[in-house]
């Protein structure tokens, strides 16, 4: 029998109870935590645990989420981290703002959301990560595509 | 015969020979050997020249020479003038405000290069006249600024500060006191400056802030596109005064502009001419969305924007033969990273958009953008509302605590209720108990830990009926925390 490997989750929001229900809710949905409340402690935290997903709040105080994501892409270690934007901004303001050009980025979750919306965001890439360790090609961002989450581009 | 300017010196020479008293014109013709009538001209000559002032005593005037009357100094030949003469005659020419020197009389005595650029030459000639082409008391709406002046002179008043329009349509910011010369004679020195530009950039900020307190007033009260469209163009229409416009919204859907409100266009009974006009107009806005800049036509010119766009040309070239048109200025409605359509202004033959029309409907444009957008976004919610409404299948909405904030009419008649009033309010709990009889508020927990939850309860109606159900709940984070939990469920 195959053994399931834990996926690990970092969230990173200013929020304290975004950032507590959201840990809790995804421990019992069986994943590995971890909690950041600004972009600093995130990348603190990055130097010590490198997660799988990244579920990162845009607009927090501190660090911006431009300077974030620069200093997850210059570390190779962190290549493979997928990130996906919770956020009470629209998608027209991110893209204006160049927040959705990192190819680490990989799905955008507008706030208030269900945490079933969530939850498939998440599955949806331990999903394309099986088929990585299968075909070794990351799959088209498309495929992470939920029809709610319009990440396609104009 | 002697020439004017021997006249002039004999006259200066004459004066003060009659002693700190000053002279009359009798006793200075007397002594010059001029006629009364030629004196009292060369005296206003040498007034306006600010070389002799004169004090009215009685009937009389006395007539003292001018020690060192400002404008004097600038009417010396440079070669003439004493070295701090010369440098303060060069400032206060060159002062970057306008300065001039009135006599009691009104008479202009002196004025400097700024003022000499905007009305020439008009020493010597009255105020009034020179500067608002009009006289006294002509009710032309100087009055304030006469009846301040007169204060000046009256001695009433010390110094005053005004805003006015000079017979150019400039406004004029001028203050201005009572200065005395060292003769003991009096004038006015009035500072001048032209702030028309300022006025009009303040005129524009307060047309832009009230469009926008307009614009405001209009998505919160608009209930729809076309309402909110209309609304905005009967503003535009008052506050820029254009003759007809028009609002075209892009749907992303099927990538068609559609026109949402238009404003002042003759009826057309020709259905297919209306067709093509609504063709022409798509066009320009097309290119306008397109190009995500302003497009400015002019009737007969080629200009800003246009120059690669043929067929845009074109259709506004039919567009505006068709209206007898002037102008038409095409402005894209664009948020920050989408278009949402077109405003289109046009105006008549023989009314132009100024600069600052265009520049407000830039200002304007995006929050226009916006009002659109918010009102797509409720108009669409409003649409998803209605199929939850409509929806056999029951939805409920409750807060953290688990107290119903929201039914739809298939939960009232799932569970039998007549009204929403007799279920919002109390807690879920009341209206299903689980399988095994554990309290239903194990639910809210388990949504609170897992996020979500689908099972099989047993509804319990109001006339205390039980029915098994299937409900799907989850919870919803907003942007501060856990909000709320929505559900929906069908019997089974």
């Amino acid at each position: 029998m195959t053994k399931v490997e834990t996926k690990t989750v970092m969230i990173v929001d200013d929020e304290p109870d975004v950032l507590d229900t959201v840990a809790q809710i995804l421990v019992t949905n069986g994943y590995k935590t971890i909690e950041a409340k600004d972009g600093q402690e995130c990348l603190d935290r990055l130097r010590e645990e490198t997660p799988d997903i990244i579920l990162l709040d845009i607009m927090m105080p501190g660090l911006t989420t431009k300077e974030i994501l620069r200093e997850i892409e210059k570390d190779n270690r962190l290549s493979g981290v997928k990130i996906i934007f919770l956020t009470a901004i629209h998608m027209p303001e991110a893209e204006e703002g160049g927040l959705l050009a990192s190819k680490q980025v990989v799905d955008f979750i507008e706030k208030p959301f269900t945490i079933r919306r969530m939850i498939d965001a998440i599955e949806k890439v331990i999903c394309c990560f099986q088929i990585l360790s299968v075909s070794r090609i990351w799959p088209n961002r498309e495929c992470l595509r939920n029809p709610k989450s319009n990440l396609s581009r104009r | 015969m002697e020439s004017e300017e021997e006249a002039f010196d004999k006259i200066i020479n004459a004066i003060p020979s009659m002693g700190e008293t000053g002279a009359t014109i009798d006793e200075l013709s007397k002594i010059t050997h001029l006629e009364r009538h030629t004196l009292s001209k060369y005296l206003n000559r040498l007034r306006a020249e600010g070389r002799i002032s004169y004090k009215q005593i009685g009937r009389a005037k006395v007539w003292f020479v001018s020690k060192a009357p400002l404008q004097h100094i600038f009417r010396l030949r440079e070669e003439d003038q004493t070295y701090t003469e010369k440098i303060f005659s060069r400032i206060l020419a060159d002062i970057p405000e306008g300065v001039l020197v009135l006599d009691f009389d009104y008479n202009i005595m002196f004025m400097n290069r700024y003022l000499l650029a905007l009305y020439g030459d008009c020493v010597g000639q009255k105020y009034y006249q020179a500067i608002f082409g009009t006289g006294i008391g002509m009710g032309t709406g100087l009055d304030a600024h006469q009846n301040q002046i007169r204060g000046i002179i009256e001695g009433s008043l010390e110094e005053i500060e005004s805003q006015v329009e000079d017979k150019r349509g400039r406004i004029l910011e001028i203050k201005a006191r009572k200065v005395e010369n060292p003769d003991g004679s009096f004038s006015i020195i009035a500072i001048i400056r032209d702030i028309s530009e300022k006025v009009g950039r303040e005129e524009r900020i307060k047309n832009l802030s009230e469009l926008h307190r307009l614009l405001g007033e209009s998505v919160n009260r608009s209930y729809t596109i076309d309402q909110l469209c209309s609304t905005i163009l009967e503003n535009l229409r008052d506050v820029i005064g254009c003759d007809m416009g028009d609002i075209l919204i892009y749907n992303h859907e099927n990538n068609l502009l559609s026109s949402y409100a238009r404003i002042g266009y003759p009826r057309m009974e020709d259905r297919r001419k209306r067709n093509t006009v609504d063709e022409w107009k798509r066009g320009i806005a097309r290119a306008a969305i397109i190009g995500k800049e302003p497009l400015f036509f002019v009737k007969g010119k080629k200009k800003e924007g246009m120059r690669d766009e043929l067929s845009c040309y074109n259709y506004a070239s039919e567009l505006a033969a068709e209206y007898n048109l002037q102008e038409i200025y095409a402005i894209p409605l664009r948020t920050k990273g989408e278009p949402h359509g077109a405003l289109l202004i046009l105006t008549r033959h023989g009314r132009v958009l100024s600069e600052e029309d265009r520049s407000l409907l830039r200002g304007i444009s995006e929050g226009i953008a916006g009002g659109i957008a918010k009102i797509k976004v409720e108009e669409e919610l409003r649409v998803k509302a209605s199929a939850v409404e409509i929806s056999i299948n029951s939805v409920l909405m409750a807060d953290t605590e688990g107290k119903l904030t929201y039914v739809n009419p298939a939960f009232l008649k799932m569970w039998g209720y007549d009204r929403e009033k007799e279920v919002l309010g109390r807690f879920c709990a009341e209206f299903w108990k689980q399988m095994d009889e554990t309290g239903a508020k194990d639910i809210l927990i388990a949504v609170q830990e897992k996020g979500d939850w689908e099972g099989e309860l047993i509804g319990v109606r109001k006339d205390s009926s039980e029915f098994k159900l299937r409900l799907s709940a989850s919870l919803i984070i907003g942007k501060k925390g856990p909000l709320q939990f929505v559900a929906a469920a069908v019997a089974e």
